[in-house]
């Protein structure tokens, strides 16, 4: 098993026989932490061999039997030998599989049925050192939605900011008479996820504008003077709008 | 373990390469509607969990590498397993010429990106005349 850590800021857990409905509240719920839900089996064993992960959080009784042989594997590769675990079993169980188990010291804890969700979230905030982020939301409040996207961004402004970077970079090729068709091609393809997803976050401006900058760069249409002069500007709005605060409802931003 | 929140019986396939557009869709169909969602961020890894888990709804986007959203259609409909769960396409406002490319791949609608985080649910179930 491959589970050599990935340098990274944001914690990665691993949920294993529980929702990927739970996975994303709790992903609100720490603020923003990268948290994947797999079925038990195959699908487990392949993501944890992804690697990177900074928690494992195991739903025995949903896990069934595949749960002890994950957590065998796990304890088995070095580099996931440390990985901390939290084990969300029957009491009754676990004074039969705690021992076979807990090879390490500090790193397995357990979570005794019925696991409330705060509790789980509460013990994943301990074990990574990160704090919990504001009460999570509830289905179909517009104001919840609206939180969930705020940390969203949060999570992905830096990755679209380095979008936006490309696009600058054909921006500045283009205006030294230098842009090659492979980066007016990813800026292209670039400027064309912006202009899908900014909007979602608040920044209708932002889609708009990546918008006409994908109509810009789309092949084959001719770019002169003009055209790179206009990019130029585009890129400049586009930058600005995506610095400032998303426009959603209920926030400052949007009023 | 416990939950604050009833789920409802529709599950819902997101397929798209963009993780930004997944989890806002993921986090938008779970938390408006209490759908269950699955993620895939290719048309390949999307056909695969499609056939395995059986979803209500596979919402597919239009550009993505290696397989695009008009194969993935293709190969979802050609598979007995998916051939008759319908399909919404995500596609950015972008080419006038695209209702014409999708028309006759036997979507269910289309959806246009950047979609309403708030109302995404309500846009699916509005295009397959479900009850929320």
């Amino acid at each position: 098993m491959d589970g050599a850590p990935r340098p990274t800021s944001t914690p990665r857990i691993l949920l294993v026989g529980l929702s990927a409905e739970l996975a994303t509240w709790l992903g609100h719920r720490l603020g923003g932490a990268t948290v994947v839900h797999a079925p038990p089996g195959r699908a487990a064993l392949d993501a944890l061999g992804q690697g990177g992960w900074s928690l494992l959080v195991l739903d025995h009784e949903r896990a069934g039997s595949a749960a002890l042989d994950l957590l065998r594997r796990v304890r088995a590769a070095a580099a996931t030998a440390e990985l901390p675990i939290l084990h969300c079993l029957e009491r009754a169980a676990a004074s039969r599989l705690v021992p076979a188990l807990a090879t390490r010291p500090g790193v397995l804890r357990l979570l005794f049925q019925p696991v409330e969700r705060e509790e789980l979230a509460r013990a994943a905030a301990e074990c990574l050192g990160v704090t919990l982020a504001p009460a999570p939301p509830s289905s179909g409040d517009a104001r919840a939605m609206t939180a969930a996207i705020t940390a969203m961004w949060q999570r992905f402004r830096a990755p679209t900011l380095e979008r936006v970077a490309v696009v600058e970079q054909a921006t500045t090729a283009l205006l030294q008479e230098e842009l090659d068709a492979g980066l007016r091609e990813r800026a292209f393809h670039e400027a064309h996820r912006l202009a899908g997803s900014v909007g979602t976050f608040g920044f209708a401006d932002g889609s708009r504008l990546a918008h006409e900058v994908e109509q810009l760069l789309r092949p084959p249409r001719a770019l002169g003077t003009a055209e790179a002069l206009r990019l130029a500007d585009l890129v400049s709005q586009l930058r600005y709008a995506l610095e400032q605060a998303p426009a959603l409802p209920g926030t400052p931003a949007a009023r | 373990m416990n939950r604050p929140t009833t789920m409802s019986a529709r599950r819902a396939l997101v397929i798209d390469d963009d993780e930004a557009v997944r989890e806002v869709a993921r986090a938008s169909l779970e938390l408006m509607a209490g759908w269950e969602v699955l993620a895939a961020d290719s048309g390949s890894a999307g056909l695969a969990l499609a056939s395995a888990a059986r979803p209500d709804v596979i919402l597919v986007d239009v550009i993505m590498p290696e397989m695009d959203g008009v194969a993935t259609v293709a190969a979802l409909r050609a598979t007995p397993a998916t051939r008759d769960i319908p399909i919404i396409l995500l596609t950015a406002v972008a080419q006038d010429d695209e209702p014409d490319r999708f028309r006759g791949l036997g979507v269910a609608g289309v959806i246009a990106k950047p979609f309403d985080a708030l109302h995404l649910a309500d846009a699916v179930a509005a295009t397959l005349d479900w009850d929320r």
